[in-house]
Parts: structure tokens; sequence; C-alpha cells
């Protein structure tokens, strides 16, 4: 508001105030003061008058603005709902690869220690008839396993799917992020009108944590040979 | 290194604990226990004679940082070795971490390889000290 001009007949009324004032009349200098302070409210009042209004309105059209509705009471319910599944399919997808990898480890264990154990028979070649009972054995055990580990990296593989459907409903929830910031900028613009203050930078307190980065900044550290190269130069 | 120490694997997700039980198996490591965050991890730890700690950073009721001030502030578990596995990656995490005594810092993703290696030198470094 200060940056509003003053009317020019301020000016004068100020002039002739300072004349009522050194020639001592002092009906006069109330009367001046009066008409002077009468100016800069009414002027002062218009300017609430129209920010209250304009809040009002802004409120008004929030209340009417049925996307915002919508927004409020069925899209951001159903994006925790969305979100939800993304966390439940992605654990499902762990377990199943998991589970499949758990399975597929000691097969392969016993068929690398079953040839080495196969590799010292050939070496020594005493009884043949055991050696090919022997070789009978672990070939069997190979066909098996290998049964086993075709199974269990189909099973890796299919796994994988929740990537296609996870990432679908995360695409949604970005959209919907979307219209919901450029609704909250729409208020802050006008709630920012009437404070005209920019919001405070938040600190970043180093030992609240804050997850995986999932964007380039300055302070985040994105391999692990800069991690070490920081430690070193702490001295670890 | 003892491949039968005790060790104590502290991560929210049980996945993630999975993931790193079964690299210990995979690296030889036979004796492997686990908790789900800093408040069920100090008392296992007060109690279990453990060797070695793996621990996640970004946990509920008590973070992994607050786990390793508390662990360098009991006489009798000040000595454990420590290894943080995060995805906390701020500058002034890791020297946080560093200045609260941590031994080793992976961050997330990471390999089986870097693993191994971290855990190597974590012990090489304990010994020579010795």
């Amino acid at each position: 508001m200060s940056a509003h001009a003053l009317p020019a007949d301020h000016l004068l009324l100020a002039r002739r105030l300072v004349d009522a004032i050194e020639a001592g009349d002092h009906s006069g200098t109330d009367e001046l003061l009066k008409a002077l302070n009468d100016g800069h409210f009414e002027a002062l009042f218009k300017e609430i008058g129209k920010l209250t209004r304009e809040l009002h309105d802004t409120f008004g059209n929030l209340a009417t603005d049925e996307r915002l509705v919508a927004l409020a009471q069925e899209h951001m319910p159903d994006a925790r709902e969305r979100l939800n599944y993304v966390i439940a399919k992605t654990e499902e997808a762990t377990d199943r690869t998991l589970s499949a990898v758990e399975r597929m480890q000691p097969v392969n264990e016993r068929i690398a220690s079953g040839a080495s154990a196969l590799r010292g028979e050939l070496d020594g070649a005493g009884d043949l008839a055991q050696l090919r009972r022997q070789v009978q054995a672990f070939l069997d055990d190979c066909e098996g396993g290998c049964a086993t580990v075709r199974g269990g990296l189909t099973e890796v593989m299919m796994a994988q799917e929740y990537q296609d459907l996870t990432g679908q409903v995360i695409k949604r929830t970005i959209g919907l992020v979307g219209q919901v910031e450029e609704k909250l900028v729409g208020l802050v613009s006008a709630c920012g009108a009437i404070t005209r203050g920019a919001p405070s930078k938040v600190a970043v307190d180093p030992a609240t944590s804050h997850g995986p980065a999932v964007r380039a900044d300055d302070a985040v550290i994105n391999h692990q040979d800069d991690v070490d190269e920081l430690l070193a130069d702490l001295g670890f | 290194m003892d491949k039968n120490m005790k060790i104590l694997v502290v991560d929210d997700f049980s996945t993630m604990r999975r993931i790193i039980k079964n690299l210990l198996r995979d690296l030889g490591f036979t004796n492997m226990e686990e908790a789900d965050d800093g408040s069920t991890a100090l008392p296992m730890l007060k109690s279990g004679n453990f060797d070695f700690l793996i621990t996640d950073w970004n946990m509920p009721v008590m973070e992994g940082i607050q786990l390793l001030k508390e662990i360098r502030a009991d006489p009798k578990l000040a000595d454990l070795p420590v290894l943080m596995v995060t995805a906390e990656a701020r500058r002034e995490q890791i020297v946080l971490a560093a200045e609260a005594g941590v031994n080793g810092y992976i961050v997330k993703p990471f390999t089986a390889q870097t693993l191994e290696q971290k855990i190597a030198k974590i012990f090489e470094r304990l010994n020579a000290a010795a």
C-alpha cells in the first residue's frame, strides 16, 4: 500500500497543517489532522476490502470447483489405495523372486559338488562298474536339478510383471499430484497477495532420514565409490 | 575373518533382510539373526553376544543412526563393528555416521561384491588395530 502515491491535495493539506501549528491555531490543526487521516484510512479500508473480496472469491471458487472436490473426495483416497497396491505388488514380486532363488541355490551347489566328486573318481578310474553307476546317478540328479532351475528361472521372469502394473499406477498418481500442485499454486498465489511473503526454505536436518535419492542433488552421493572417497577423506 | 561369527541384520523391510542374509550365506556366513528396527535390535545386541551388526538407517521407532549412537555409548557394545547399508546418501549423513563411529557405509542399491569388500575391509582394519 505504501506503493500508492499520496493524492496531490494531501501535500496542500499538510502545508496548511504546518501553517496552522505555527500560527497556534488549535481548532484549525485538529480539523486539518482529521482531514488528512480520513483520506488515509479510506484508502486503507478500500484496499482491505478489495483483498477480502478476492480471498472470499478464491475460497468460494475452491468450494465450487468440481475438479477440486473430486480430487479431495475421490482421487486422493484412490491414489493412496493405488500406492498401497504398488507396495503390495512389489513386495509380492520380491518374495516370489527370492523364493525361486532360494530353491535354485541348493540345486546348483549339489550339481557343482557332484561334478567335482565325479572328476575325482575319473582321475582315479578304479572300478568301472562303480564309476558307471556314479555317472548315471549324477546325470539323473542333473536332469532333476535342471527342471528345478528351469521352473525357478521362469518364476523369476514372471515375477517381473509387477513393473508393468506398478508403472501404470504410478504414472496415474503422478498426473494426480500434478493437478493437486496446480490447485495449491493457485491458492498460494491468492494468499500471497495478502501475506506478500516468500515461503522460507526448510533446512535439511542430516539426522533425519530422507529415503532413496530420486533425483540428482549436490548433497546426494550416487555411487559407492564417492561414499568410499568421502569416508577416506574422513580418515577411514 | 571368522565365518561363524554372529551377525545381526537390521532392516524394516523383510525383503531387504532376506537379500542381505542370502548374500551373507553366499559369502559363507552361517550364524545370522534379524531385527526390524533399532528398538528391537538393541535388546538383542545387549543380551546376544553378537560379533557384527549390519543396519539400515531409515526405520520406524529407532533409526539406524540412533542405534549406532546407543551402541557406542554402551561400554559393553562400544567395540561392536557396525556396517550401514542404506539408501540415505546425503553427504552430511555419511559424515554424521562417520562421526558417530560407523565402521563401513554402503549405499543402496548395492552389489554382492560391494558387501563382500566392505566386510573384508572392516575386519582387516580391526585385525590390524588389534
